[in-house]
């Protein structure tokens, strides 16, 4: 019973990304240049999903996969932080974050974790730079005042989801390769962050949902 | 079995995480959202108390003129036009067939009035912008007022200030208003012997005091005076100053500005 609720929620959290590919296609002529970039990243999102599961099937290594998706997701997310959050930080300060992460995840892939783990490090890294960005995000707005709406605002969207995905799941991502001879174990800790994919999946739609403020 | 226990202690410690992480994240957002707008709570408070306090200020400067013009219009009315209308009369009997007595007599009581006339006008044009402010600036303007405040009232003002300054027009006029308006809500209010006025160049702000030794008001049950001051207020704010007004229980009033050097 447990397993099978496990397998559920593993399942609806990969097609749960359909959902703000849906919306984001559906109202493409409305969107605004950060709301564009993140149906981008959820288009990619869909992509790694489909390779992976079909990687899955032949037998060959879907970790690689991952690897990829990291690097596109920290890219697009950190395009858009930059945007966000720009006064604060120059755009150089991104572009070297950007490929800090880019080098880490390299590293991680041939000498820490390996091709064929869960890129565990690189993805812990990820998350910590992009609670750093979100919560930026949160004492920008805070200090300058000017977003009054911020059911409005899909910056604050994709911050709340960034927030609450990453920083859930930075225990998961840290220490899953520790746990791995465990079945049970691995199921209970992928359903639990195959909820917070399905949360991070609502927020990524609200985000495309929203019509920004003027 | 001890492996069993390894694994099901770090699934534990993992979970624990995530449900720390997770609560931590969520205080964080609900915190950001409600103190963004508890922010916006008070920026509209803020704001709304600016516009209360500028309509304010508009209502205290549209009524201040409106009891100027009203005492212009008295001035001219039961001074300057009553005795127009004597002179007319007088005019009127001027006539060859009045016996030459009666006819010089008419003749120098309507001189008399006419140079009444004259000064009475003098008087309402300084009132309402007396000459020395255009021609020496709002320090001799204010000289001259004291001096005759001094003449008319027993009162003995004290002017100390340093001629080196100079204004420009518009400082020159909210000035002398200013002034104008203190002066006459202690003679009219404060019952005071004496009234002291400095002016102190300071290296970035000219510092500007008034002070008299009268009996003091408190400003909420003074609505006249309150009044008068709303329209000194608007006019600081006009000169890009800051104004304090005391006037402690033992009575007395003091009023002090810092203006901006030019």
């Amino acid at each position: 019973m447990e397993e099978e609720l496990a397998w559920l929620i593993t399942n609806v959290s990969k097609y749960s990304v359909a959902l703000p590919a849906l919306i984001g296609v559906s109202v493409y002529f409305r969107l605004e240049n950060t709301q564009k970039v993140i149906l981008l990243l959820v288009l990619i999102s869909v992509l790694s999903e489909a390779s992976a599961h079909i990687l899955g099937f032949t037998g060959a290594g879907q970790t690689v996969v991952y690897y990829l998706f990291t690097c596109f997701e920290f890219g697009l997310l950190t395009y858009v932080f930059a945007h966000g959050i720009s006064p604060f930080f120059k755009p150089s300060f991104f572009i070297t974050i950007a490929f800090f992460l880019l080098f880490f995840t390299v590293v991680d892939m041939f000498w820490i974790s390996g091709i064929a783990q869960f890129n565990s490090y690189s993805t812990a890294v990820e998350g910590l730079i992009l609670i750093f960005f979100s919560l930026t995000f949160f004492y920008k707005t805070l200090h300058e005042l000017k977003i009054r709406y911020l059911e409005r605002e899909p910056l604050f969207w994709i911050s709340t989801g960034v927030l609450l995905y990453f920083s859930s799941s930075l225990f998961i991502f840290l220490f899953t390769n520790y746990v791995n001879s465990s079945t049970a174990a691995l199921f209970l800790i992928w359903s639990v962050h195959g909820i917070f994919s399905i949360l991070l999946n609502v927020f990524y739609s609200t985000a495309l949902w929203v019509k920004p403020n003027p | 079995m001890g492996e069993t226990e390894s694994i099901d202690s770090s699934l534990v410690l993992i979970l624990l995480g995530v449900i720390g992480m997770l609560l931590l994240s969520v205080a964080i957002i609900v915190f950001f959202v409600v103190y963004q707008k508890r922010l916006f709570a008070q920026q509209d408070q803020m704001r709304g108390m600016e516009t209360a306090y500028q309509k304010d200020l508009l209502v205290a400067s549209i009524q201040a003129q409106e009891v100027e013009r009203r005492r212009v219009a008295t001035d001219l009315h039961d001074g300057i036009g009553s005795l127009l209308s004597a002179i007319r009369l007088y005019v009127l009997q001027l006539s060859p067939e009045k016996p030459e007595d009666t006819y010089n007599e008419l003749l120098a009581e309507t001189k008399t009035m006419v140079d009444t006339a004259i000064t009475q006008t003098r008087e309402i044009s300084h009132n309402l912008l007396p000459t020395t402010l255009d021609r020496f600036g709002v320090l001799q303007a204010i000289e001259d007022h004291c001096k005759r405040i001094q003449k008319l009232n027993e009162i003995e003002v004290i002017c100390n200030y340093d001629k080196e300054y100079q204004f420009n027009q518009e400082q020159d006029l909210a000035l002398y208003r200013i002034f104008q308006e203190l002066i006459n809500n202690t003679l009219k209010h404060a019952q005071a012997t004496q009234i002291d006025i400095s002016f102190k160049m300071l290296p970035q702000k000219i510092q500007v005091h008034y002070q008299d030794n009268g009996k003091g008001f408190v400003l909420k049950e003074d609505a006249a005076a309150g009044l008068g001051l709303k329209s000194i207020e608007s006019r600081v704010n006009l000169l890009h100053g800051e104004m304090t007004i005391t006037s402690p229980p033992e009575g007395g009033f003091q009023f002090e500005m810092l203006l901006p050097k030019l």
